[in-house]
């Protein structure tokens, strides 16, 4: 239970922490801190059986159906990473308590973030399954990002950071799918086992480039080093924990967790020795013209990450073994180190060291804490950093079994790496803690100072207790190298070759000190590539390629969008002609087709020659109509009655819009005429032909001819078309009715926003009349006294005949759809007769109301019957007092009607305001009232 | 055959229409379509008998399913061309204009 606690355990405090802090202020930290601390002491309980060679595991599945399992798994590599985690983690936070001021915000933010950080590291380290690992990788990079600054003056580092650690995560995802192709399985602890497969496989180079990719961006290595630096703006807590102790140590653990199923692949060895010396190189001379503390011990994290991963080159079991040990030296001192930078950036407000010094007066537990950190990163005994370093300097002495000249090569890079540690370590100490006072400082309540010190005791202590670290040195050699790594870590080794190096190290570190000025006036003519400027320069090159692309593909036309469509269209149905041969018989075509056909086409002519609006929308109308008794001729009567309603209230709305529209169309130009034109000819024919081709041939669908038989004994209805709607596909009709809610939705957050333009105030000219110098068709009220007279006879009839539709539609032809197509119809009436300020303020004049309700009605009422008989629309017949019979899908049928009649005066109520001279919304000023009574009804 | 004529015709027209410019015209052209499609889809149904699909209806019942797709397909159309008309509406108040083409998307801005 303890590891999937460790994991989910500091991410349900990090999600805690807002709610605590929102009373405990800063002292939040402290709850996050006490979490880690109960799982460090749990993991240090599980030391003695992991040290015995046993392993904890907890699996649980994760993705059904054999995907990533949700295994963790803690063995000596993984206890000494989750050990650095979780107890740097305890001592951060409580650094952090003092850290932030009371009333900042970040005082909750950071330690919120930094716990949810810690569950994600945990993650990393006792993820069993490679995709697992890649998921907490990827949280632990988003995490810094937000931890970094994300916003703000941390923008410009935390992205370069993300962006670099996500290609890194990228490359972690494909190494992660192609190890899995190649050993067979995602299970970690299995790869290690299938090391012959994976490396006998050809995936082998390409999965050793992409790890190696993952790891030298999470770890800093070069030539992806510049992000590390660049992460300084990180305030100090977040700085010591993710950039000097954990983050960028997955990296390394990942390098470490591979090493067995790589080790003896030259491949592998000989690019980590490489790229590991030479960041272990760069890292520490950078670091030695620094002024900013900060940048300098982020440049000393990038040296000591390369160093450790030269190691891992090195592939022998003391190698593997001292550098995950030496992970733990780092976290402690850099840890420590960056604590009291912190402390000084605090106590004195610079971090620059031409400012500082002689800081040991006024902070003395810092200097101390400093001073015994620096001189454990300089390698100097009795402290833990000593013992490291002699080790790493023997196992780089025995040099790697894999070839004879890696060892000398990566002793040379690690020495001279090692000289400007020596200088560069001593020149922090001497600096800000001895020397001149230099700068004013405060004191510091000793809670801050303190974790420093605690971290840099420890380090002081376990140097002499170094003996005892002998085992997890063996378990860890036999875990990752195969073998034992036979040594026995003590201070006292005798006067042995790591000795005499070490010695001539610290004197020529000591020299270089001396000699700095004259380094730095060195350097200052070296030509400095900056990794920051060639990203930004890639980033920004990545930005324009981008902007190129969209401009390609973004047109002011609609029909360069459409375009590319139609050719693939013309393209299928080309093939598909090519390839279909007709089977069945065409039925004959009686004559009066053909007097149809010809009326369409010289209808469809009408549309597309119209110049004017009117005669356009005419010809569409007449369309239309024919269209409808096209289907009249078909045998459908509904569909005819249908089209009809639609036509006319088609015709009727483009009216309404098109009075704020000028008279007449743009011109296209003649080639785009002729363009269209020949396209249109080619859809239009090839559309025909396969039409004869492969349609109506058969003769009515089996299923056609079940409902023609079943439709009257199971729903009691007669007309069989309305049975289908509203019974047997109920599903697919709300699903229709919605698309209608939608498109009255769109309608109502479109148009609403006109009142601001409109149309109609006395004596002002619209833009439109302005622009385009014609006159829109007519801007006030329909004044006809016939038309008034007409409306108030018509207009009850037709809401009779609708209902009368509606009602009888099961059985007859109508229903929903023609009944408030009807009604709709009625509403048109209505609106040319009364003119829209009137209707406007009516309250039967709302389109949500209506549309809403249909909806809810249909939706409510086919749920109840799913949850009484198991069927969308359950069907049956109800009879009403005066023995009228009624089939019980009525009432879906009634939500219908509701949502059509709704859409009809969504769009006589949006697209029709604004027209006339004493529209309310023109010439009250009450626009903005109106608004929020629409939104209100919407939310209702 | 009749059934062919008539999808062809009206998918050519509408077609035509929706390469042109301006919002308006496009929505014209999408009614053209809409029809077009619901022909096929009744003629996808059938075209030899064309009796009234009613319950105890004879042999000579056209068949029922396509006219219920087609039913909903046509309230939909005019669904979507009123969405259409919205948008010219608001093209209009924004561009003084349904012509698409006078628009400026913004890419000058971009960087």
């Amino acid at each position: 239970m303890l590891l999937p606690l460790a994991v989910v355990g500091p991410m349900v405090a990090a999600a805690l922490t807002p709610f605590l802090g929102r009373r405990m202020g800063r002292s939040v930290a402290a709850v996050n801190g006490l979490v880690l601390l109960a799982l460090a002491l749990e993991l240090l309980r599980s030391l003695p059986d992991v040290l015995a060679g046993e392993v904890l595991t907890y699996s649980q599945a994760w993705i059904p159906g054999g995907g990533p399992t949700f295994d963790l798994r803690l063995d000596a590599l993984a206890l000494v990473f989750a050990l650095v985690v979780t107890v740097i983690g305890v001592l951060v936070m409580a650094y952090a308590l003092r850290y932030f001021e009371h009333d900042d915000p970040a005082a909750v933010r950071i330690p919120a973030l930094l716990a949810l950080f810690a569950g994600a590291m945990l993650g990393v380290v006792l993820a069993d399954d490679i995709f697992l690992l890649f998921v907490a990788w990827e949280l632990t990079s988003i995490t810094s990002f937000f931890l970094i600054g994300g916003v703000g003056k941390g923008a410009k580092g935390a992205t370069r950071a993300l962006l670099v650690t996500g290609i890194g995560g990228l490359a972690l995802l494909a190494a992660a799918l192609l190890l899995e192709s190649a050993a067979g399985s995602s299970t970690l602890s299995v790869i290690t086992t299938q090391a012959s497969a994976v490396q006998s496989s050809p995936l082998a180079i390409p999965v050793v480039i992409l790890l190696l990719l993952a790891a030298g961006t999470k770890s800093a290595q070069f030539p992806f080093h510049f992000w590390l630096p660049g992460a300084m703006v990180a305030p100090t807590p977040v700085s010591t924990y993710l950039h000097a102790a954990t983050m960028v140590k997955a990296g390394i653990y990942l390098l470490l967790r591979m090493a067995p199923t790589f080790d003896g692949l030259m491949a592998w060895h000989m690019s980590l020795v490489l790229i590991g010396g030479a960041t272990a190189v760069l890292g520490a001379w950078v670091a030695l013209v620094q002024r900013d503390l900060k940048r300098l011990m982020a440049y000393s994290t990038v040296s000591q990450l390369g160093l450790m991963t030269a190691l891992v080159g090195l592939g022998s079991p003391l190698a593997l073994g001292i550098a995950t040990l030496h992970v733990l030296a780092h976290a402690l001192f850099k840890a420590a180190l960056f604590m009291t930078v912190g402390i000084v950036d605090h106590e004195t407000g610079t971090r620059d060291l031409d400012r500082l010094g002689g800081l040991r007066h006024t902070l003395p537990l810092t200097a101390a804490a400093g001073t015994l950190a620096a001189l454990s990163m300089a390698g100097l005994p009795p402290l833990l950093g000593f013992i490291t370093k002699e080790e790493i300097l023997a196992a780089l002495l025995h040099g790697a079994p894999v070839s004879p000249w890696l060892g000398p090569t990566g002793l040379t890079l690690v020495l001279i790496a090692s000289i400007g540690t020596v200088a560069y370590s001593f020149r922090y100490v001497s600096g800000t803690f001895f020397g001149p006072v230099r700068s004013e400082a405060h004191r510091a309540p000793i809670g801050f100072e303190l974790p420093a010190f605690l971290l840099a005791m420890t380090g002081l202590v376990l140097g002499p207790l170094s003996s005892r670290l002998t085992p997890l040195l063996e378990v860890l050699g036999v875990q990752l190298g195969g073998a034992s790594p036979g040594v026995k870590l003590a201070l006292w080794h005798g006067l042995t070759v790591p000795l005499a190096l070490s010695v001539s190290v610290v004197t020529l570190g000591l020299i270089v000190l001396r000699g700095r000025p004259r380094i730095e006036r060195l350097a200052d003519l070296l030509p400095r590539p900056s990794g920051e400027q060639a990203f930004d320069r890639a980033y920004a090159a990545v930005i324009r390629v981008g902007i190129e692309v969209r401009r390609t593909a973004t047109s002011h036309a609609l029909a360069a969008y459409v375009l590319p469509a139609l050719a693939v269209l013309l393209l299928l149905m080309g093939l598909a002609l090519l390839t279909e041969s007709p089977s069945g018989i065409v039925p004959a075509t009686p004559p009066i087709d053909w007097a149809l056909i010809l009326l369409i086409a010289g209808a469809v002519a009408g549309v597309v020659q119209a110049r004017s609006r009117i005669a356009a929308v005419a010809a569409l109308g007449l369309t239309g109509f024919l269209v409808a008794g096209w289907f009249a001729l078909h045998g459908a009567p509904d569909l005819a009655l249908t089209q009809l309603l639609v036509e006319t209230l088609t015709v009727a709305v483009v009216i309404v819009v098109f009075r704020r529209l000028p008279d007449t169309f743009s011109n296209s130009g003649r080639t785009r005429q002729q363009v269209a034109a020949a396209i249109a000819l080619l859809v239009g024919t090839s559309v025909g032909m396969l039409t004869w081709l492969t349609v109506g041939r058969s003769g009515r669908s089996a299923v056609g001819s079940r409902f023609l038989v079943e439709a009257e004994p199971i729903t009691g209805g007669d007309n069989v078309v309305n049975t289908i709607l509203v019974d047997f596909r109920a599903l697919d009709t709300l699903g229709e009715i919605s698309v209608l809610l939608i498109a009255a939705l769109g309608i109502y957050a479109l148009v609403r926003r006109s009142e601001l333009d409109p149309l109609g105030p006395p004596g002002a000219t619209s833009r439109t009349s302005r622009r385009n110098g014609s006159r829109p068709i007519a801007a006030g009220a329909i004044d006809s006294v016939i038309l008034g007279l007409m409306t108030s006879a018509i207009a009850p009839v037709l809401i009779l005949t609708a209902l009368w539709l509606l009602l009888r539609g099961h059985d007859a032809v109508g229903g929903g759809f023609i009944g408030g197509l009807t009604a709709g119809a009625a509403a048109v009436l209505l609106y040319l007769s009364q003119g829209h300020e009137r209707l406007w303020q009516s309250r039967w004049f709302r389109a949500m109301p209506w549309v809403g309700s249909g909806l809810t009605i249909a939706a409510v009422y086919g749920l109840a019957g799913l949850s009484t008989s198991g069927n969308f629309l359950a069907g049956g017949k109800a009879t009403l007092p005066g023995g009228l019979t009624v089939a019980n899908s009525l009432v879906f049928d009634v939500g219908v009607f509701l949502v059509v009649v709704g859409l009809v005066v969504a769009i006589l109520r949006h697209l029709g305001q604004g027209l006339h001279e004493d529209d309310p919304v023109s010439s009250r000023g009450g626009p903005g009232e109106r608004s929020t009574d629409d939104a209100a009804e919407v939310v209702a | 055959m009749s059934s062919a004529v008539i999808v062809g015709l009206l998918a050519a027209g509408g077609t035509y229409l929706v390469l042109q410019r301006g919002i308006v015209r496009t929505a014209l052209g999408f009614v053209l379509l809409g029809h077009s499609a619901t022909t096929l889809l009744i003629a996808a149904g059938g075209v030899g008998t064309r009796g009234v699909p009613f319950a105890g209806g004879g042999p000579d019942s056209a068949d029922p399913l396509p006219q219920a797709f087609a039913l909903t397909a046509i309230v939909i159309s005019f669904g979507i061309t009123a969405f259409l008309l919205a948008l010219a509406f608001r093209s209009r108040d924004v561009n003084g204009s349904d012509d698409l083409e006078m628009d400026d998307l913004g890419l000058e801005g971009d960087r």
